[in-house]
């Protein structure tokens, strides 16, 4: 009889122990998919942003060509990334193209003074710290995710959590990446 | 779920001493000082500090921002957001859960404080609320408040000579001696504990605060310009006090004892640069300046 009720209530132990970290699991994937879905929130502010501001610098400065084309064509090849990784890598590529024209920019003192311009600028910067913020949730949630699916127990109850690893959404520093571009002749 | 346990053992504890009647008074005072803390702090404690809720992102961009961008690195729903007149530099958040939170900046912490700083302020505010901390500090001090009032009732037995009519022969004098110290050491020792957990809560806050926001340096630059400014506050009360940025009554943080609501500012700006050495990159980036800089 006390044999019984010792079986029972490990069961009960193991039951609840299995639960809490099946929960655990498909609670990190939920907030994986949040954190995916915010980003690309973020993502179209920014997209949504960029022709008016190409335009407010056309404006000024309309025979500086080829940095225009390289943000347009940086931005159409964000907008059709598809999954984690190709998008954390073309948004580098456009956080590159827009340091480019941001720089560009700083040649032109009117430009500089313009208020559309002003406004425009203040609203994507506005945007790179949300987008910076949404993917700080998303990579702290995927490493939680990564680290749950490796690790024992955990890792015996992903298959029936139906989850899987992730990848992180890395930006590259624009900063570091960007190499001084010198062209002799236009 | 432990806070209740205790509380009960308290309760059937004094319904030994005292009888029935004692214990559901006992527990009503309790309970309604838990529902009345947990469901109407956060109103209060704005309430206390004169602030003005900030409903759209043009009535104050800066805080807005801060407050966003944290929830968003968060994921977390968008708490209230308050700012407050008071010309100290601090800042608080209230309520019981994420859903329900509520953030207020003083106007001398703006007038302070740089972006960073601000959001790193901001974040260690925010991982207080997700942290559960206010439901934790509520719970603690309740319980410290209750072991304070047994203390008393039982200080006041002792005194009037009275108790059941089953005290055992021969207490002693020793014993009664022994009874009264205990009795007026155990509330202290309640607020001890009591204390001693506030400031790990605060270590905590500011770890998940670098969490947050993957940047260290931003709260520690802003807790050193904090234990440089001597400004006093207008505003402060000891129910909010373990939930501000720094202690905002009395000690200028610099040195703590027992009895601080927060550790020492040093202690807190040390473990943020060491949380900044051990950092592999950082994520501030800005493509918005000049590169040529």
């Amino acid at each position: 009889m006390i044999a019984l009720i010792v079986i029972a209530a490990v069961i009960l132990v193991l039951g609840l122990w299995f639960f809490s970290i099946y929960n655990r699991l498909v609670s990190l994937g939920v907030s994986a998919d949040e954190g995916e879905s915010e980003i690309d929130v973020q993502l179209k502010r920014r997209h949504d942003l960029i022709p008016n501001l190409v335009e407010s610098v056309k404006g000024y400065a309309s025979h500086e060509r080829s940095t225009f084309e390289h943000v347009t064509n940086a931005r159409a090849a964000a907008v059709n990334a598809n999954g984690v990784a190709a998008q954390g890598a073309a948004e580098g590529e456009l956080s590159q193209a827009l340091g480019r024209l941001f720089a560009v920019a700083e040649a032109y003192p009117d430009l500089k003074a313009n208020q559309n311009f002003l406004q425009l600028q203040g609203e994507l910067t506005a945007t790179e710290d949300r987008l910076q913020a949404a993917r700080r949730f998303y990579n702290t949630t995927v490493k939680a995710l990564n680290t749950a699916c490796v690790t024992i127990p955990s890792k015996f109850v992903v298959p029936i959590a139906n989850v899987s690893q992730r990848e992180f959404f890395e930006l590259d520093n624009p900063a570091e990446a960007a190499v001084p571009q010198v062209s002799f002749g236009s | 779920m432990l806070f209740f346990f205790v509380y009960a053992a308290l309760g059937f504890a004094v319904s030994v001493r005292f009888g029935d009647p004692a214990v559901v008074l006992f527990g009503i005072v309790a309970v309604g000082i838990v529902v009345i803390t947990l469901t109407m702090g956060d109103d209060i404690a704005v309430a206390v500090a004169r602030a003005k809720q900030i409903n759209s992102r043009e009535e104050n961009p800066r805080v807005w921002d801060a407050v966003e961008v944290m929830a968003l690195a968060a994921g977390q729903p968008m708490p209230r957001v308050y700012v407050s007149p008071d010309p100290a530099p601090n800042a608080f958040a209230a309520g019981k859960d994420p859903k329900q939170a509520v953030v207020c900046v003083n106007q001398g912490l703006l007038d302070l404080l740089d972006k960073e700083e601000l959001e790193g302020v901001v974040a260690h505010e925010m991982a207080h609320v997700k942290n559960y901390d206010v439901k934790l500090m509520t719970y603690a001090a309740v319980l410290a408040g209750g072991i304070a009032l047994i203390a008393e009732w039982l200080s006041w037995m002792i005194f009037w000579g009275g108790g059941s009519s089953d005290d055992e022969d021969g207490l002693g004098v020793i014993g009664v001696v022994i009874s009264i110290v205990t009795i007026l050491l155990a509330p202290l020792a309640a607020m001890l504990i009591q204390m001693s957990i506030s400031r790990r809560r605060e270590f905590l806050a500011d770890a998940s605060a670098a969490e947050l926001t993957k940047y260290p340096q931003g709260l520690a630059s802003a807790l050193r310009k904090l234990g440089g400014s001597e400004v006093p506050a207008q505003t402060g009360s000891t129910a909010t006090a373990h939930l501000c940025i720094v202690a905002p009554l009395g000690g200028g943080g610099k040195s703590s004892s027992l009895f601080s609501t927060h550790p020492p500012l040093e202690e807190r700006i040390a473990r943020l640069d060491e949380l900044a050495a051990g950092q592999i990159h950082t994520s501030r980036t800005s493509f918005t300046q000049p590169l040529s800089s």
